[in-house]
């Protein structure tokens, strides 16, 4: 199967060729959209779509292969640290924030892999892992929180505490001296995420997709057709963490600032509610409902409101109960039955 | 003939009760074995042993001359060994060409000779298209074991375990069953085979090992077995 | 240094450190053994049993008489979700874990919003006492007894009451519990409520140790999740017990060199090792051959 047939795939929403045009569209108007926005309101828009591999991160993870991960923002959060450890010290040499990227991602893959040796090769029940990797992201959070005070120092860069790190170095690109910022942060962060996404869908409708998604449908089947699934859950669990790492990264470069709430018992909720929200076995989906979640969590707080935790988790509790799939992915197969009852028609 | 599978003392209780009891059991390279016993005899629990599906307490397995003790379910699956399960195990979800797809470990068409002449002869047999994308679900009860069968012979296995092939099928579909097995062998393969129903192991049967009690009871042709009096006991309960 | 006060203070701390284990997760731990579903709205709920006892003090009640309305309180809101939520989700024990997940911000959010960022918190009883050079507070020996009392009242119920012998046979294999007339969504229910009381109890009882605020029951959750985790679901009672024995064992060396938080993530990696060990919890280890 040739890398377009790949991507329209079978394991995600818009199988079929004219889903192209959709996409292209899709594409197209976010990179359009900018333009009827000013400098501020992009690099507000570059924040939900920087938080995408994060959902996408969930939506892998337990959408497509069975695991809940509820740490999947620990991945996030020490991306950011150490993206902001190892370019705040390295600036001396040239593309250090690409140093700092690479840095970040294999630092949170690092970690996952301890923590996915322990869960997976332990064969542990399905409900051990949520409880482990929530404990797991809360304890950082602890940790990180008291970092205040000089000795805890990497280098030049200090941990924060509570307050958290600041001054952490945007994104430069290497033949430009300006940091990213509006517009030109937009486009990165549009660039990065497309091309995460893309690579991710082609992952999934491969044939590894369709190993990782045995392994959901009935693990014990999977293991006795010769398939070792310690070693697929682990591999597909560093995989999520490298996903959230992106979304952490981008952020750190987006802010440049992080906290240890970031890591957090309300920060962990987010992504596993926005899979749910959008339908966790969905990219696509899942892709929407994080803008659209992002974009609604930001709008209320900076209103002022209050609510907004409030209407996430009756958000995720209405999703469960009533949208067993998701909100966004019952919408598209709703919309595409009556597409195709309306086709039947006109053939008549 | 070369010993396939060899088991030495195996032993495990769960809570009090012995659900194997120093169990040895040999079977032949090409043979087709019937395991039968009346319920909680333990002939689930040797298939889950052979697998290493349940630690075991004590005793040793040996597949094709290696000692697998310590081997992991997946690694015992990849020295040759299917097992179908008594509840049918196929992906319900997901359509019949993947569940073949994922059986063969996506590599469909590299098979040797026999075992492509194998699989022609199976799938004339069995008359249902392995191709279909149609969720594995939607089958009939007879299609999803012989799927199930289908699916394990392509991971390249060459000892089969059939727990209950025949649960819920017909005569005439258990017929086919039969002759499947015998197809099976006829290509090389061992076919060791859990089964209650008598009229499906007068069809296959060569060897027999009784089962009771977690333990190997009896072992013999099809007519000794038939004909042993303490074997129709066991059945009829004291 | 002498030895006797010095292995005294070590049992206390290890007792307290134990009993602390056991009142955060002996709620968690009856619900998921029986139904094989984690609260994780347990932090709020324990947070539910603080505030009744806070807004009741300052309504005049001295403290030990708000107990029995926390514990009250947590199973009337342990019904209402139960009867909403949870027995919709019995076969999608993930969804659970996520609706309950929502559920805790719902409570906790609203909690600021109603009551704001503190309310008063609740002097603790007693005071000290002390001997061969160490300080020990009557109140944590008073929490020590509170949770031998409760692990102990479990035991009896479980083991001595109809009501036990329907829930063990319950938990055991609830297909066959249903065929001999054993009602499983009323035990789902009871069990889901009962876990709740006891978990807004146990945050009444240790409200007087810490602030009292909206997220306060993360501090509980981290403990509780561990515990629960260790222990395992086969047995409730020998689950919880050793769980929070060995965890209690490994904290206090740590907690005492290395102060709390430390003592905390000792308890993570020691799960970690304990459940690469044991992946069934401990309470699967048959220690006394057939129970």
């Amino acid at each position: 199967m040739g890398p377009l047939q790949l991507f329209l795939g079978e394991r995600d929403l818009g199988k079929q060729k004219s889903s192209l045009i959709f996409f292209l569209a899709y594409l197209v108007s976010l990179s359009i959209v900018p333009m009827v926005m000013g400098d501020y309101e992009a690099m507000n828009f570059a924040y939900f779509l920087l938080n995408i591999p994060l959902g996408l991160s969930v939506t892998l993870v337990w959408g497509y292969c069975g695991i809940l991960s509820f740490g999947q923002i620990a991945f996030f959060g020490v991306a950011g640290y150490a993206y902001g450890i190892i370019a705040g010290n390295l600036t001396q040499l040239p593309a250090y924030e690409f140093i700092g990227i690479g840095g970040g991602i294999l630092s949170s893959m690092l970690l996952a892999s301890i923590l996915a040796y322990f869960l997976f090769f332990a064969r542990v029940e399905n409900w051990i892992i949520p409880v482990l990797t929530l404990v797991f992201t809360l304890l950082l959070e602890t940790f990180l929180a008291q970092t205040a005070g000089y000795q805890w120092k990497i280098g030049n860069v200090l941990l924060g505490g509570y307050n958290g790190m600041t001054g952490i170095p945007s994104m430069r690109l290497p033949w430009i001296d300006d940091p990213l910022y509006g517009y030109s942060f937009y486009y990165y962060v549009l660039t990065f995420v497309a091309l995460v996404f893309v690579a991710l869908r082609i992952f999934i409708n491969s044939k590894y997709g369709s190993i990782i998604v045995a392994i959901r449908e009935d693990s014990l089947r999977t293991e006795v057709l010769g398939y070792d699934i310690r070693k697929w859950q682990f591999f597909v669990f560093v995989l999520a963490a490298a996903l959230a790492s992106v979304s952490g990264i981008l952020y750190v470069q987006w802010g440049n600032y992080i906290t240890p709430s970031q890591l957090g018992l309300v920060a962990a909720a987010q992504p596993v509610i926005w899979a749910a929200i959008g339908g966790r076995s969905s990219l696509l989906a899942v892709s929407l409902s994080t803008i659209g979640m992002t974009w609604f969590s930001f709008t209320l707080s900076t209103q002022g409101n209050q609510l907004s935790l409030i209407f996430i988790g009756a958000a995720a509790v209405a999703s469960i109960m009533l949208f067993r799939d998701g909100i966004v992915l019952t919408l598209w197969n709703s919309v595409s039955k009556l597409g195709k009852l309306f086709e039947k028609k006109c053939d008549n | 003939m070369e010993k396939i599978i060899e088991t030495n003392n195996l032993n495990k209780k769960f809570g009090g009760v012995s659900a194997l009891s120093n169990v040895n059991f040999q079977v032949e390279k090409n043979e087709i074995r019937c395991v039968i016993g009346p319920n909680g005899a333990g002939k689930s629990t040797l298939f889950k042993a052979l697998f290493g599906l349940i630690k075991l307490d004590s005793g040793t397995v040996v597949v094709k001359g290696k000692e697998i003790s310590n081997f992991e379910p997946s690694a015992r699956v990849r020295l040759g060994l299917g097992m179908t399960f008594q509840t049918i195990r196929a992906y319900n979800n997901l359509s019949v060409r993947e569940n073949i797809e994922i059986a063969s470990g996506f590599s469909i068409g590299n098979y040797s000779d026999e075992k492509s002449n194998l699989l022609k002869e199976l799938i004339e047999l069995f008359d249902f298209s392995i191709n279909s994308n149609f969720p594995a679900k939607n089958l009939a009860h007879h299609h999803l074991q012989w799927l199930e069968i289908l699916m394990i012979i392509h991971t390249g296995a060459d000892v089969l375990l059939l727990d209950e092939p025949t649960a819920g099928l017909s005569e005439k579909e258990t017929g086919m069953t039969a002759d499947a097995v015998k197809s099976c062998k006829k290509h090389g393969l061992t076919i060791i085979v859990v089964e209650h129903d008598l009229k499906f192991i007068k069809q296959i049967a060569e060897k027999i090992t009784v089962m009771h009690q977690g333990g190997v009871f009896y072992e013999g042709d099809l007519q000794s077995t038939l004909n042993n009096v303490e074997v129709k006991n066991i059945y009829l309960g004291h | 240094m002498e030895i006797a006060p010095l292995i005294i203070s070590l049992v206390y701390q290890a007792l307290t450190a134990g009993a602390f284990l056991v009142l955060c997760s002996i709620g968690l731990m009856i619900v998921l053994g029986m139904m094989n579903i984690i609260n994780l709205a347990h932090g709020e709920i324990m947070m539910i049993g603080a505030y009744v006892a806070s807004l009741l003090v300052t309504e005049g009640l001295p403290f030990f008489l708000t107990l029995p309305f926390c514990f009250l309180v947590g199973v009337l809101v342990g019904l209402v979700i139960e009867f909403l939520f949870i027995r919709y989700l019995y076969s999608r024990i993930l969804s659970a874990l996520v609706l309950t997940w929502g559920l805790g911000l719902i409570i906790a959010q609203g909690a600021l919003l109603i009551y704001g960022p503190f309310l008063p918190s609740i002097k603790i009883p007693f005071g000290s006492i002390e001997y061969g050079g160490f300080t020990y507070s009557i109140y944590q020996l008073f929490l020590i007894f509170v949770a031998a009392l409760l692990v102990a009242l479990i035991y009896f119920i479980l083991q001595k009451t109809e009501l036990g012998l329907k829930a063990r046979a319950t938990m055991q294999n609830p297909e066959i519990a249903s065929t001999i007339g054993i009602n499983k969504k009323k035990m789902f229910s009871i069990t889901f409520a009962f876990g709740a009381g006891l978990a807004a109890l146990a945050g009444g009882v240790l409200a007087p140790t810490t602030t009292i605020a909206p997220f306060m029951g993360t501090q509980f959750v981290a403990p509780a999740f561990i515990t629960v985790v260790v222990g395992g679901a086969t047995n409730i009672i020998t689950g919880t017990l050793y769980s929070a024995g060995s965890l209690a064992a490994i904290r206090t060396p740590i907690g005492m060199y290395l102060g709390s938080f430390a003592g905390t993530v000792g308890l993570f990696f020691a799960a970690l090792i304990l459940i690469r060990l044991y992946p069934n919890g401990l309470a699967s280890i048959r220690l006394f051959g057939r129970r």
